[in-house]
Formats: C-alpha cells, structure tokens, sequence
C-alpha cells in the first residue's frame, strides 16, 4: 500500500514540474516579445489604425441614418410639391391669371353715330343731346354684370382693334372720368367687344332677351353679337396683391 | 496503523491535485492571451496587418467624404422643397382670395340699407359694388353672399313688389354691405359730392355707413367650375 502510494505522488509532481517548466518557459517569451514591442511602434500605429477605423464606421453609420431620413423627408415633400402644383394651377385659371380658351361670343357694343347725326341735323342746337348717343360706362357695367349672372365663365372688354383687351375678373370694375371710360383702370374707346366663353348658343338667347340688351337696342346703338367655336381671353395683368384683407393662413 | 497512511495519501493526493489543476488553468488562459496579443505577433505580421488596416481605413474615408457630400445636398434640396412649397401655399391663398374661396378679415366699412320703402334696385346694387372695387376694396359680402366670379344678381318685379336675387337667394332688408379695404379711402369714395350715396339720397335711399377696424367676409358658399372655358397653353413652335 506505502508503494503504491508513492508511486502516485511521484506522478503526479513529475505532471506539476512539467506544467511548471512550461508556465515559466512562456512567461519568459511574453516577456522577451513584450519587451522586443515596445522597441517598435507599429503596436502602436495598428492599435490607432484600429481605433480609427472604428470611429469611421461609427460615421458612416450616423450619416447613412441621416441620408435614410432625409431622402424620406424629400419623398414626402415631391408628393406634397405635385398636389400643391396642381391647386396652384386651378386656383390660378379661376382667378383669371391665365389666358384662357373655348367657345363663345363676340360682343360688338359702338355708339350711335349714324343716330347722332339724324338728329343734330333735325333737332335744334338746344334739343340735341349727344350724351344721348354715346355708350357710357353705366352700358357697359350693367351688360359686363348681365353676362356673368347669365352663366359668362370668362369675359374681357376689348377695344375692336383687339390692342387693349380687360380681364374681367372678381374685382372687375368699369367707371369714366369725363368722357372717358375706364375698365381696371385702363382707357379704352368705342366699339367696345366683350369677349365670352359659354355656351353660344343659350347665351345669345339669354342675353337678347334681357333687359340690357333690349335697352341698348331700343335706344339703337350698334350691337352685334357672333358666336365664335375658339375665342381666346388675356390673363388678368394688374395688381392683384390683398393688403389688408386677411386670411387664416396669413395669421398663421 | 493502515487506517492513518490512507488518509494521510488522500489528502496528499488531494492537494497535488488541486495544485495541478491551478496551474493547468493558468497556462490555458496565459496561451489564449498570447494568441491574441499584437505585441506577441511577429514584426513581419503586424506590417501586413497595418497596410490591410490602412487601405480599409482609406477606404472609408473616401465613403465618409462620398456620405458627406450627398448629405449636404440632400439638405439644401429638401430647404429648397420646404421654401418652394410654403410659397405655392402662399400663392393659392392669394389666389383663393381673388376667388372668394377664401375666408378674409381686415379694416373696412359696413353699408346698411334699412328701409324697405325705399327699394334698391339691381343696378344700383352694381354701382355700390363696382364704387368699392374702384376704391380699392379686397372683399366684398351682400347680405353674407360673398361677391365673385360666378356671382349672379338679378331683379324681380311683382305687382306687389320689387327685389334682388343674389345667387339665387332673395336679398331682404336689412341689405348689409361689407368691404374690406382702406376703410376712410371706400368711405370718401362713396361720400364725395356728386358721389353714389349723393344719388341714392335724391331717390330716397339713405344707407348708414360704418367704418370698422375689423370685418370678417366669409368665402362662397359654393365653389363653381367651368364647362367650357380652359386654360388656354399656346402651341410650341
């Protein structure tokens, strides 16, 4: 039993040397290569190179996460931009910015010239009444006002020659000073053409049939009206920014 | 006698083995650590990591620059698309107001006709409307009836009585007239001599007129479309 447990010590502390020898033998090599490093900066430089490294992949990754937000952010605002156009280009048609097309009625209102000189040859000095003969602005204003109740969807006052043309919009206004007859302000002389889209036909029965138009006829002032399959009206031009009326998204 | 020698072995025994198995672990974890070390690595090694390290570092240096540059641009595009937007927004305001779809407040002034005896008729109705656009005004209401584009007015005559249709409703007195403007410069306009309130006095018709710091003018009631008028795109050459 004493021999057989010798034995057994003896192996093991023959296993503990060997693992000894082996502990002391790397111990002296990490020493030998640590030593051999420090000698030498490429630990170092590859230690920074690394870190480096990591803090460009840190970077790249924040700024494709902002790229990422920014192309939704953008996807979002084309979207938005193409509805928006669309209002945008309807809102301006309405407004009469545009030049606008279709089918229609030329209106041809002039003065009573011919009747003007019947009756200063007939009439006395004192009985001849020219204002009696001209179209007025009051004409003009209360027919601009019929159209538009008889269903008009755009109109303009031209001259004949087609050198002033009027937008008629909203604010459209028809006044004189003197005998001069202004519309948006602009002076404009006899024959005097109303431009119309709508439809050519109930319109031109309409408008005979109303009360303006049976005033001027009656007091014979040439009128003429034509229907015309494609008519062109010009954009409103002038001034058209509100000063002080305000809106909820002005507020805002 | 024998009792004593066998505990005596298993506590040698026990001990050499606690030793032993101390100082496997150490030399394991000693190893693993040297594997890895930089500092254990041959020179030779560490040069072919370091020019490895330098091109992966170069190369995402040029990403960084390429990321940076398409950032910025993405940024000023989208302030870009912010600003053009914000003034598309701004313009269908302006827009809508010129189309009365747009509800408006501000200074004006407040016309009130009050005696029904005294009938107003459409043509008069015209001139008070077109008197204010020539002064200036923004908005005009009748009655709550927002003046545009479509705006009808006609006049119907019984045998009992007169009045005025504004889109299709019949106007009752009181008839209230709003517009907002330069409220002194739409006052004068109808005040001066010679001027429409002038006229409407000779027929009897005396409305009051209010000057006020603020006005609310709603938009129309109903928004109309065209069937035959269209926006007019001239041909390309």
């Amino acid at each position: 039993m004493k021999k057989k447990y010798i034995v057994f010590i003896t192996i093991l502390c023959f296993a503990a040397g060997l693992l000894s020898v082996g502990l002391y033998n790397t111990q002296k090599n990490t020493n030998k290569a640590s030593a051999y490093a420090r000698q030498d900066d490429t630990v170092f430089i590859v230690e920074q190179m690394e870190s480096r490294i990591q803090n460009a992949e840190n970077i790249i990754e924040e700024l494709r996460e902002k790229i990422s937000a920014t192309q939704e952010t953008q996807v979002k605002y084309q979207s938005t931009a193409s509805t928006l156009t669309d209002k945008l280009t309807s809102a301006r048609v309405y407004a009469g910015l545009t030049a606008v097309e279709g089918s229609g009625l030329k209106i041809t209102i002039n003065d009573n010239i011919s009747g003007a000189e019947v009756a200063k040859k007939n009439a006395d000095t004192l009985a001849y009444r020219p204002e009696d003969f001209i179209i007025h602005d009051k004409d003009l204003l209360y027919f601009f006002y019929m159209l538009r109740s008889l269903g008009a969807e755009a109109i303009s006052l031209a001259s004949e020659d087609g050198t002033i043309e009027q937008r008629m919009i909203t604010s459209g206004n028809i006044r004189c000073i003197g005998p001069v007859v202004l519309v948006n302000t602009v002076r404009m002389a006899p024959p005097f053409v109303f431009k119309v889209i709508g439809d050519p036909v109930s319109l031109t029965e309409k408008i005979q049939a109303s009360e303006e138009y049976q005033y001027l006829k009656q007091k014979e002032f040439p009128l003429k009206i034509e229907k015309v399959t494609s008519l062109t009206i010009a954009p409103y031009k002038a001034n058209i920014l509100s000063t002080y009326a305000n809106t909820n998204s002005k507020k805002n | 006698m024998k009792k004593k020698l066998t505990s005596t072995f298993i506590f040698s025994l026990t001990l050499c083995l606690f030793f032993l198995g101390i100082m496997v672990n150490i030399q394991y974890r000693t190893q693993r650590t040297l594997a890895s070390a930089l500092a254990t690595q041959k020179e030779q090694d560490l040069r072919s990591v370091w020019i490895a390290l330098s091109k992966q570092s170069d190369k995402l240096d040029e990403e960084i620059k390429q990321l940076s540059s398409q950032y910025a641009e993405l940024t000023q595009q989208s302030l870009t698309g912010s600003e053009s937007i914000e003034k598309i927004n701004e313009d269908i305001v302006s827009y809508n107001v010129l189309n009365s779809t747009e509800p408006v407040d501000g200074p004006g002034i407040i016309i009130i006709f009050e005696d029904e005896l005294s009938t107003l008729l459409k043509s008069d109705l015209i001139d008070l409307i077109n008197e204010l656009w020539v002064a200036g005004a923004e908005a005009i209401s009748v009655n709550s009836q927002r003046i545009n584009n479509f705006t009808t007015l006609e006049q119907y005559f019984s045998e009992t009585e007169s009045y005025i249709v504004i889109d299709k409703k019949k106007l009752v007195y009181p008839i209230v007239v709003k517009a907002i403007g330069n409220a002194t410069a739409l006052e004068n306009s109808l005040l001066m001599t010679n001027g429409l309130i002038e006229y409407f006095n000779t027929f009897g018709i005396e409305p009051t007129i209010s000057r006020l710091a603020k006005i609310e003018i709603p938009a129309v009631a109903k928004v109309e479309s065209w069937n035959y008028a269209k926006q007019y795109i001239p041909k390309a050459e």
